[in-house]
């Protein structure tokens, strides 16, 4: 490396209008090109800082990361727009897309589900500062989905102490998404399992107890059929089919 | 607005009609005002104030707040920090500026403000000094432009590499001054500095460095060791650090009376003895203690009873030089484990971090079945940093498990080149991974060419099959090699193996498998021996397809760089099952490494070896029996040694179908050489034979086949570079047979397991 | 009540380990809590349950369990299992206490279906792209 002297940094362009800028910016997102968008937008920012012409060129900055999928630079200029404007015209949708960017980073459940507890809080903090914009609902709904994600974790851990007859660590896996995410569909197979795991450990009255109010709960649930049906044969006849060893075998080496 | 009855009673529950921002040039009114926290008409005490002077300085946009009442309104003066227009760097000439400006929280177009900048010189200052340039001094320069903008310049003047010229040892008795640089991490400047980096003087490397040399004392019996300081003192002149450490050895110690007493009644110490590591009369050992201690929880935890808590007590007798180590036994708290949250696993899947716990949620919590989890962890390779730590649970006597976890980068790529006297020149594209789409599952693929050989290599396997600790792996390879003067045939070969791997105890491992090799040979042409080697090696398809099993008990201690622990490994293989070939082939492989003079790092190291391949029920083919040479016994070629058959234009190796061989060597570190560099020394004897051939049908002529020893003596230099392990030997056959092939010098480059 | 960690009758001899898992009852537990003792009584003699009854009356579970594994790729398997049920009436104190062993539990195979979950998944190339690969040393040791 030749390096002499420090970086020669060029001279800024000279100062264009902030309007001008802007409207070019707006004319590469038309086109599709995001990267130029960007670089129109960060222009405006940089030379009218705070003006008004700056307030809409944040704005579009953080739109042009989220068309993207760029999801760490959308949350960065989003949260900018929001310290600046917490009250501006485009604050629910800038707090919006923060959500929308966690919220597609969820990984499936046996990860880190961080980005999912991100999404809930960031979908939630829409609903309670901006409860009329018109992103609400759809805040909504992601928060019901990303509750699914959490409880499907807690089920997850729950099966694998259950396949080891951890009977302790399983049930009361499955308790918390019965209390804490019964609104959840693995509501319904958390009370299946319950009943798998009193039945295996004998506590017949627990078991029957579980199965009784998934009944009650769902009734034409496919897991209230399984329950009904095993504590039907009492559990006893154990069904240790041979067949299901290779297909279990299969499956957990590709699983 | 209307005020509430109470409203204006309380002197200080004061309400104003409006709040007047001043000083904002360009942040709108209308923000300052949604921080305050104060409405018109509605009353608000001292405290709103503060929170709402708070909330404004936490937005990092102001550098000064202040609110005051005056008369009914609210009077909020504000004054703003400056916007950054651009950030420039000067005199960086080593580190480049996209590298500097990572650094920096200081950014284009956000606020600046003194705490920032100040950050900033520091981080600037940190990294440089990380990399060797201690005496790099930094300054932030902010020149105002129009409109509230200032332009950022940071000036680096970086000043030359400061490396370490020596390091000193004061007060040393009992290790000389080599063998306690070889303990620390921090080096003297040499010419591989610029790669290993070293010899960079960093406080926090020193500080590794003194609990590096206080656990090395610990270990050899100085239990008293103190580090008295670790002092570096600069040389203007040569731009080197001197770094001095001085140091207390104390006594060296062994260990007095060695006893257990238990306050459990559950618990009878004397069923503790044999886990008992520190011997009365041996050296005084710290690691040894632990060991112990581990050992000891495990044990008692084994016998049912969970909360059982061990604690060492030094009683020192300073007339004697030894310790009276007592292992106390005694009630620990009842706390049970309520959850293990598994924190940080961006890539690798909660159950194959959960199935490393021999705890489960709902069970006692024992701390050590938690370190031995950390451990176990770490050593998957699969992550930058675990640690297992734990949060007060719902009740006081139950505790949360939380592991943090960071996963790293576990594939690699690696292109490579090798040489080797017997195989001329070989280049190498691997694509490694280790915990395969973060299931814990390892893959591999290799493809590799030489000179006269090109080969596919593809590995995988799944450690846990069915939840169990059963490694479920399969292997496949495809290799052609033309003719050359050691191998006088064109062969391709193809094949795999099934293996199914069952750990039995830590150490001994039992390994059942399925082996498919199918080979195409076609014998050299055109020469009056192609009739003979047609006859010798076979012409065109040959399978074997055989079930096998493999033992392997091993207490190595590391595995690339062995210096104490026993191997050995027994194989058999049955050929038959369908196929050609009809055979049992028994292998077996012993070796045992011992340091010979502790913490010096020589090295001795003892091998045996037999084998034993018997045709059943039909004559073993030639190519199916063991080749031995150099890579056995060195001081002879490849295929040196063994049944031979004199052809016309050359003799040719038959092989075996017995063979026995033994080693012995001394390894040690090469004198004189900076420790660091990895050079190693190495003196050796080989003997061994290899002989009983079935006569290949229609073949006429004679076949050479004793059953005399060989031998040889030799010395090997040995170099851990960076690029690998190197390592050439030089040997001289001492007994041989006449039609025998020798090679003096060998030189190898790759793995030694 | 469990056997020493060494078990001579099994068939690989003396590799099998023996270990306790879940609840541990403190000696003479049990006499501390008769009927109509209160509900603090039990939690100071026995501690926090192991469980406690999802619906109906209040009901503390304390499970324990003895595993042995024959040899370490085996997966420890149970060999007793003793719950200690303490059922609750409406004035909080001690109703009856009910004891459930190993042989109480009933076998069956469990159901493999589960409930669908979303979130991506890692694909390979993404794991080598995600700066997965590091140039290792290239004689590949």
């Amino acid at each position: 490396c030749l390096g002499f002297g420090g970086d020669k940094e060029p001279e800024p362009e000279p100062e264009t209008a902030a309007g001008e800028l802007y409207n070019q910016g707006l004319a590469y997102m038309e086109k599709g090109k995001t990267k130029d968008a960007i670089g129109r937008f960060e222009e405006v920012d940089r030379q009218h800082p705070y003006s008004e012409w700056a307030k809409k060129a944040m704005i579009m900055t953080a739109y042009a990361h989220f068309k993207r999928g760029d999801h760490a630079e959308t949350i960065t200029a989003a949260k900018r727009y929001l310290t600046l404007y917490p009250s501006g015209a485009d604050a629910a949708y800038a707090q919006y897309m923060i959500g929308e960017s966690y919220f597609r980073q969820i990984p499936e459940i046996t990860r880190d589900q961080k980005a999912t507890r991100e999404a809930m809080a960031a979908m939630q903090e829409v609903i309670n500062r901006y409860p009329d914009s018109e992103y609400v609902d759809d805040a909504r709904d992601k928060i019901i989905k990303t509750r699914d994600q959490l409880a499907g974790k807690e089920m997850q851990v729950g099966r694998y102490y259950l396949e080891r007859r951890e009977y302790i660590a399983a049930v009361n896996r499955f308790k918390v998404v019965i209390t804490e995410y019964s609104d959840t569909r693995h509501a319904e197979e958390a009370l299946y399992r319950l009943t798998e795991s009193y039945l295996s450990m004998g506590i017949v009255p627990e078991a029957q107890t579980a199965a009784a109010v998934l009944g009650h709960n769902f009734p034409d649930s496919p897991w209230y059929k399984d329950a009904f049906t095993l504590l039907q044969t009492g559990g006893v006849a154990p069904q240790e089919n041979k067949g299901s060893w290779i297909s279990k075998a299969f499956q957990k080496v590709v699983g | 607005a209307q005020t509430g009855v109470l409203g204006s009673l309380s002197a200080e529950a004061a309400v104003i009609r409006s709040v007047v921002v001043q000083g904002n040039q360009r942040v709108d009114s209308e923000t300052v005002r949604s921080y305050v926290l104060i409405q018109p008409g509605r009353n608000f005490g001292p405290a709103d104030i503060d929170r709402s002077v708070q909330a404004l300085y936490a937005t990092g946009l102001f550098s000064d707040v202040s609110i005051t009442q005056r008369g009914n309104s609210l009077v909020v003066k504000v004054s703003e920090n400056a916007v950054v227009g651009t950030v420039r760097f000067q005199g960086n000439k080593k580190i480049k500026r996209a590298m500097l400006e990572g650094l920096l929280e200081t950014k284009p177009r956000a606020v600046v403000t003194d705490a920032k900048l100040q950050g900033d010189v520091e981080r600037i200052k940190g990294y440089y000094q990380h990399t060797g340039r201690a005496q790099a001094d930094v300054r932030a320069e902010t020149t105002p432009r129009d409109n509230g903008r200032v332009d950022v310049t940071f000036v680096i003047t970086e000043g030359s590499r400061t490396g370490i010229s020596d390091i000193e040892f004061v007060g040393n008795k009992a290790f000389s001054d080599g063998r306690l640089r070889s303990v620390i991490q921090t080096k003297e400047t040499n010419f591989l500095s610029w790669f290993t980096k070293r010899d960079v003087y960093d406080d926090a490397k020193l500080a590794a460095d003194q609990e590096l040399l206080r656990r090395f004392y610990l270990r050899s019996g100085y239990a008293d060791f103190r580090v008295v300081s670790a002092e570096p003192t600069f040389d203007e002149a040569r731009n080197k650090y001197v770094i001095t450490f001085t140091i207390e050895e104390g006594p060296r110690y062994k260990f007095g009376a060695v006893n257990v007493d238990s306050s459990i009644p559950e618990v009878s110490a004397d069923s503790l003895k044999d886990v008992v590591k520190t011997k009365s009369g041996r050296t005084f050992n710290a690691l040894l203690i632990e060991r112990t201690l581990e050992d000891m929880t495990y044990a008692i935890a084994k016998t049912g009873y969970s909360f059982a808590q061990v604690r060492p007590r030094a009683d020192r007798n300073y007339e004697t030089n030894t310790i009276d180590i007592t292992y106390m036994v005694d009630e620990g708290p009842r706390l049970y484990v309520e959850r293990i949250d598994v924190r940080g696993n961006d890539r690798t899947r909660d159950y194959v971090i959960r199935r490393e716990f021999d705890m489960a949620e709902g069970d006692a919590y024992n701390r050590v079945l938690a370190d031995r989890a950390e451990r176990r962890l770490r050593n998957l390779g699969y992550f930058k940093s675990v640690n297992v730590t734990t949060e007060p649970g719902s009740s006081p006597d139950r505790v949360v498990i939380v592991v943090n976890v960071e996963d790293q980068s576990t594939g690699s790529f690696t292109v490579g080149g090798g040489y080797s006297t017997d195989d001329g020149f070989i280049a190498e594209v691997s694509m490694q991974e280790k915990n395969f789409l973060g299931r814990g599952q390892y893959l591999k693929i290799t493809v590799g060419g030489g000179e006269n050989s090109q080969n596919f290599n593809m590995s995988f396997t799944e450690p846990y099959f069915l939840g169990r600790r059963m490694a479920l792996g399969f292997d496949a390879f495809y290799q052609t090699s033309d003719d050359t003067n050691d191998r006088p045939y064109n062969l391709d070969s193809y094949g795999g193996t099934l293996r199914l791997g069952l750990p039995i105890t830590d150490d001994l491992d039992v390994q059942f498998n399925y082996k498919l090799a199918n080979r195409d040979v076609s014998a050299r042409t055109g020469v009056t021996d192609t009739d003979a080697l047609k006859a010798i090696y076979g012409d065109g398809e040959y399978l074997n397809s055989s079930i096998g099993y493999q033992v392997t008990y091993s207490t190595i201690d590391n595995k690339q760089d062995p210096r104490d622990g026993l191997y050995f490994r027994l194989n058999q293989d049955f050929a038959g099952v369908g196929g050609d070939g009809q055979w049992v082939k028994t292998t077996a492989d012993a070796r045992y490494y011992k340091e010979v003079v502790p913490e010096t790092g020589i090295v001795g190291f003892l091998k045996i070896g037999a084998g034993n391949i018997t045709g059943w029920g039909d004559d073993v083919a030639i190519l199916d029996n063991f080749f031995k040479g150099g890579e056995t016994i060195r001081g002879f070629k490849a295929r040196g040694y063994g049944a031979r058959y004199d052809g016309v234009n050359d003799s040719y190796a038959l092989g075996g179908k017995n063979y026995v061989n033994a080693t012995a060597e001394v390894q040690f570190p090469m004198p004189l050489a900076p420790s660091d560099l990895g050079l190693r020394g190495a003196v050796f004897a080989d003997a061994g034979t290899l002989f009983d051939v079935d006569r290949p049908s229609g073949l006429a002529g004679e076949i050479h086949d004793d059953a005399s020893i060989r031998s040889s003596v030799g010395a090997s230099i040995l170099w851990n570079s960076p690029f690998g392990l190197l390592r050439a030997d030089f040997a001289q056959a001492l007994t041989k047979e006449s039609y025998d092939e020798e090679q003096f010098f060998r030189f190898s480059a790759g793995t030694q397991f | 009540c469990s056997s020493m960690g060494l078990d001579s009758k099994d068939a690989l001899g003396g590799i099998s380990e023996t270990y306790q898992s879940g609840y541990v009852p403190p000696p003479m537990a049990l006499e501390q809590i008769p009927v109509g003792s209160s509900r603090d009584q039990v939690l100071i003699a026995l501690g926090t349950p192991s469980t406690t009854a999802q619906y109906g009356g209040e009901v503390f579970y304390y499970i324990s369990q003895t595993r042995r594994r024959a040899a370490r790729f085996m997966r420890p398997e149970v060999v007793d299992q003793r719950i200690i049920a303490v059922y609750f009436d409406q004035k909080q104190t001690v109703e009856r206490v009910a004891h459930y062993g190993l042989q109480d539990g009933k076998v069956f195979d469990f159901v493999t279906r589960t409930t669908p979950t979303g979130g991506s998944d890692l694909t390979f190339l993404q794991q080598v792209l995600s700066g997965g690969t590091t140039f290792g040393n290239p004689f590949g040791t």
